[in-house]
């Protein structure tokens, strides 16, 4: 069991390396930074002076080892733009991305579990009305549902506002919204926005194992013991098809927050991804390179996080490996 | 006692008729059970067994519905109960287990938690209380150990451990009625007699009715009291056990008494029965098994054969009672290949060995091995049939694997007609892969579906470059295997699990070989299917002197088929001679258990019990030390646990490998 975390840290490990890696020949490697960052009107010696400060007359592997270096130590370089760390930057829109996307995964969780395990053991019209409605759910291009919700909403109806965050609580030093009336205002439209895609796609997911497990002899066998049909779906259904659905939310969340861009810039929430988006249009390149090692970091955290629910959830993957 | 009838049933099924659409799997069923008797249900699959037993429980699938009759348990109509009351039933008074145990328990929740939900439910005990009850329970099924097994998963347990935790399970609702649909089909023949022995052990101390479902002739012979044989979605026949088996008398269960593979018919051509079960939206206006009946009359097409009784026996039959022909009258004289006297063998296999390494830890180091076959030697001769034998997971599939360098050995000589293999490489294999083909067990699984089948007999001779008319040839192989030519366009799942066996021979048969590796090819069928592939079988190798290294656990095939026999125990063979000598006269401890755990018609005594070795088969990663039957052996000696036994040659032809026979 140990083993298994160790092992699957050891590769979360390798993802980060190999990322790093990407991230360092993509931005660093291609192309000259010395164009971008000193004056043109600057002499050979003052280009000369400056290549060695930053580095670049070394070789590219000394070069990769001290990019490493610094980034351990969370230096991933000064904006261009706001001349602060980089990181820094990053770390403090990622509490307002966490906390939208963190809300839209609740809230496909909320409504996609019960609606699937219900419509699992529905046949006819409306398993196939809910199956229908989660296609279109996935297939909408979220800043058209965004922009949808906000007309609605926001313009017509005038409840909502169209976007911002609104009044924030300051907890731990971390600004939320979720703890303010005027805040939630302000999260519910575009979590919903954000929370559309995952909740067709855990409904379908849900409906389909459900459906199935149902037919499963172990389901059969419940049936044949006299347990009520409540108890044969949640008792032992549900655990059977919690395992693929954690997989499948695991890599939801951290595509959700990569995704987040689209939603953020829409509704103006002042997250990570509309900092990406600003840092590209300036060529900011170490707010991109943070914001893509803080992503996968992210996912990194996830998966091993989905690992752990693993072991929670299926005693094969806790108690297996003592049994070869 | 009229034999359909009980005194005072405790069920009492009346005219049962079940509907799916404009299909009546099952229809005008009736028959009753008393208490403490075990009333079996027989059929081949597809006659609606199954679909009664569902119909009892009211547990049908979707789509399926009891149209008509009464199903009195107890002195009321289960039928008439509302789903809620219906459900105190189930699992309480009325209990049922399935057949795989394997998929029937929950795999995310302990036993203990699967046995305490059902002692909540149907005897409301809870907490500490249902704890204690659960461990009784499972000690009386036999499990060792209760207290921690309670609290194991299902995949920490072997198949025949299953099993019990599910009887154990069904019993915690103190059902009157167990209704047990092929409970042991799923498991060894050792494990199947512990099981089987359990089932009527319980069943006398409680006073139990047990309604068993099967199509093992050998298991309804051992356990039960009466017989209903089922045809078609109708019962055709029901009668006391010793009726029953002193004479069957409807024609189609005699048919299946002669289409089963035994010694005494060895050389003959096994009877079969032509044609399948109709499908269940056929319309008749005769008798349902016309068709494939032997003694059909004018009056079978026309009018529905009335119920007759004798003493013992009630039959749905147009024939006379008496006027049954006598039963070896039916079996045709087989010509029996004349075994060719042993020169040079086709195949010799030496010392072979496989093991698979375990890699555990951080690093994945080998940290042991699976010793899944640990220095077989076997010999066969062209035209000839040696059967390997074995319980699942003895290793006997992987030698027919290593022998055609599916898997790589680690150890050892395979030689084909003098020629060593395992020294080759994959590309000087391949003209020789021509001369050793194989067959598999599972008909469905073997054949791809997307391709026509006149392509999956074609595909060996392309890739083997076998020059020729490849379509000529196809048709020739299709009706070499008793299929028509123009089959060859049609796709495997046109076809039922018998004639995709046929297939299967043809696809092997093409490319020419010498020899065919038949891993349980009939263990998937029904006995009148599996009669007609044995039949093939001998008919192929008299022809083509074909040899045959015939893998199975099936002894009854074995006593019919093979020449040779070997027995194999954890990677090991502990006894090998000839068929006759060694099923006869068995001398290894375990090939005694083994031949002794195979439930028989004749002969059988409820009275007696299975000589039932205990325990289960231990794992071969971590194999007991000196004679590896040792744990499990009734004549294990202090020397048994030391040292494992070498070879021992008893008689000429015969090696046993054990300490009594030093």
């Amino acid at each position: 069991m140990t083993t298994f975390l160790l092992r699957r840290l050891g590769h979360g490990l390798f993802v980060l390396l190999a990322m790093a890696l990407l991230v360092f020949i993509a931005v660093y490697a291609i192309g000259n930074p010395v164009d971008l960052l000193v004056d043109p009107q600057a002499d050979a010696a003052d280009r000369a002076r400056a290549i060695h400060a930053l580095g670049l007359d070394q070789s590219l592997p000394r070069q990769f080892v001290a990019y490493l270096g610094h980034a351990l130590r969370g230096d991933l370089g000064n904006s261009f733009v706001y001349g602060t760390p980089a990181l820094s930057l990053i770390m403090e829109r990622l509490p307002a991305t966490l906390e939208l996307a963190g809300t839209a995964l609740f809230v496909a969780i909320l409504a996609g579990l019960p609606l699937g395990l219900w419509a699992g053991t529905r046949q006819g019209p409306i398993r196939q009305i809910i199956d229908g409605l989660s296609l279109l759910g996935f297939s909408l291009p979220t800043f058209w549902s965004g922009l949808l919700l906000i007309l609605i909403f926001a313009v017509t109806l005038g409840w909502l506002p169209p976007g911002g965050r609104g009044e924030t609580h300051v907890l731990y030093g971390i600004s939320l919204s979720i703890f303010t009336p005027d805040g939630w205002r302000h999260l519910i439209l575009p979590a919903s926005t954000l929370a559309l895609f995952n909740t067709a796609l855990l409904v379908r997911l849900v409906t389909r194992g459900t459906a199935d497990g149902l037919t499963q002899e172990y389901a059969r066998y419940a049936k044949a013991r006299g347990l009520p049909p409540g108890q044969v779906l949640t008792g032992h259904v549900l655990p059977n098809i919690l395992i693929p659905v954690i997989t499948v939310l695991g890599l939801e969340f951290g595509s959700t927050i990569a995704f987040a861009v689209v939603t953020e810039t829409l509704f103006g929430w002042p997250g990570m991804g509309k900092l990406l988006i600003d840092a590209i249009g300036t060529l900011d390149r170490p707010v991109i390179v943070a914001y893509l090692l803080v992503t996968t970091t992210l996912f990194v955290t996830i998966n091993l996080g989905v690992d752990l629910l693993y072991m929670i959830l299926d005693p094969r993957v806790r108690l297996g490996n003592s049994h070869g | 006692m009229a034999p359909t009838t009980s005194p005072d049933p405790i069920l009492d099924v009346r005219d049962l008729s079940v509907s799916i659409g404009a299909a009546r799997p099952v229809e005008g069923i009736a028959f009753s059970i008393a208490p403490g008797e075990t009333f079996a249900l027989v059929g081949e699959s597809g006659c609606g067994k199954s679909m009664t037993a569902l119909s009892l429980m009211r547990l049908l699938p979707d789509g399926a519905r009891i149209d008509a009759g009464a199903v009195i348990f107890h002195g009321n109509d289960l039928l008439g109960l509302t789903e809620a009351e219906m459900r105190r039933h189930r699992g309480g008074s009325v209990a049922m287990i399935f057949q795989e145990p394997a998929t029937s328990l929950n795999p995310v929740l302990t036993i203990g938690r699967q046995i305490a939900e059902s002692l909540a439910l149907h005897q409301s005990l809870h907490g500490a209380a249902a704890r204690v009850r659960g461990e009784e329970l499972l000690a009386s099924v036999g499990i060792p150990d209760p207290a921690r097994r309670y609290d194991e998963y299902p995949f920490q347990m072997s198949g025949g451990m299953k099993q019990r935790a599910m009887i154990a399970m069904a019993l915690a609702g103190e059902p009157r009625l167990l209704i047990a649909d092929e409970p042991t089909t799923a498991l060894d023949v050792t494990i199947q007699a512990q099981v089987l022995d359990l089932l009527r052990d319980l069943q006398r101390r409680r006073g139990m009715a047990m309604l068993l479902i099967t199509h093992d002739l050998g298991v309804v012979a051992r356990m039960a009291d009466r017989i209903g044989v089922m045809y078609a979605g109708q019962l055709v026949e029901v009668a006391d056990r010793s009726t029953f088996f002193s004479g069957p008398a409807h024609p189609y269960s005699r048919k299946l008494f002669e289409a089963l593979p035994e010694s005494r018919k060895n050389g003959q051509r096994l009877s079969t029965i032509p044609g399948r079960v109709p499908p269940a939206d056929t319309v008749y206006r005769g008798c349902r098994f016309v068709d494939r009946c032997s003694e059909a009359m004018v009056v079978c097409r026309e009018q529905l054969p009335p119920w007759r009784e004798t003493v013992g026996c009630r039959v749905r039959c147009h024939l006379e009672m008496g006027a049954v022909k006598a039963q070896e009258a039916a079996v045709a004289e087989f010509s029996l290949p004349s075994v060719p006297a042993p020169t040079v063998p086709l195949l010799e296999i030496e010392n072979l060995k496989v093991h698979f390494p375990i890699r555990r830890g951080l690093l994945q180091r080998v940290r042991g091995h699976v010793y899944a076959v640990d220095g077989v030697s076997l010999t066969l001769h062209s035209g000839r049939t040696l059967a390997l034998v074995g319980e699942s997971g003895c290793g006997k599939t992987t030698v027919g694997k290593a022998l055609l360098r599916l898997i790589e050995p680690s150890a050892g000589q395979v030689r084909l007609a003098g020629r060593d293999l395992t020294n080759m490489n994959q590309r000087q294999m391949r003209p020789l892969r021509a001369s050793m083909q194989m067959v598999f067990q599972d008909p469905f699984a073997s054949l791809n579906p997307r391709m026509r089948v006149g392509a999956i007999v074609a595909e060996g001779m392309a890739a083997l470059g076998l020059a020729g008319d490849r379509q000529a040839a196809v048709e020739r192989l299709l009706v070499q295997v008793g299929l028509a030519p123009e089959m060859a366009g049609r796709f495997p799942h046109e076809f039922s699990g018998g004639q995709r066996q046929r297939i299967a021979i043809a696809r092997a048969l093409a490319v020419q070989p010498r020899l065919l590796v038949c891993d349980e090819p009939t263990s998937a069928l029904d006995v009148s299917v599996q009669a007609q592939i044995l039949n093939l079988l001998q008919e192929l190798q008299r022809d083509l002197e074909l040899a045959y290294l015939f893998i199975t656990h099936n002894i009854s095939v074995v006593e019919y088929l093979a020449q040779d026999v070997a027995v194999m125990y954890l990677g090991r063979i502990v006894e090998q001679g000839p068929a006759d000598e060694v099923i006869g006269n068995p001398q290894h401890p375990y090939t005694q258990a083994l031949i002794a755990a195979v439930p028989r018609i004749q002969g059988a005594d409820q009275a007696s019990t299975l000589l039932a070795v205990p325990g289960d088969m231990p794992s071969p990663a971590n194999p007991p030390t000196g004679c590896h039957f040792h744990p499990r052996c009734p004549r294990a000696m202090a020397e048994c646990r030391v040292t494992y036994p070498e070879p021992t040659r008893t008689a000429p032809g015969r090696m046993v490998r054990c300490h009594l026979y030093r």
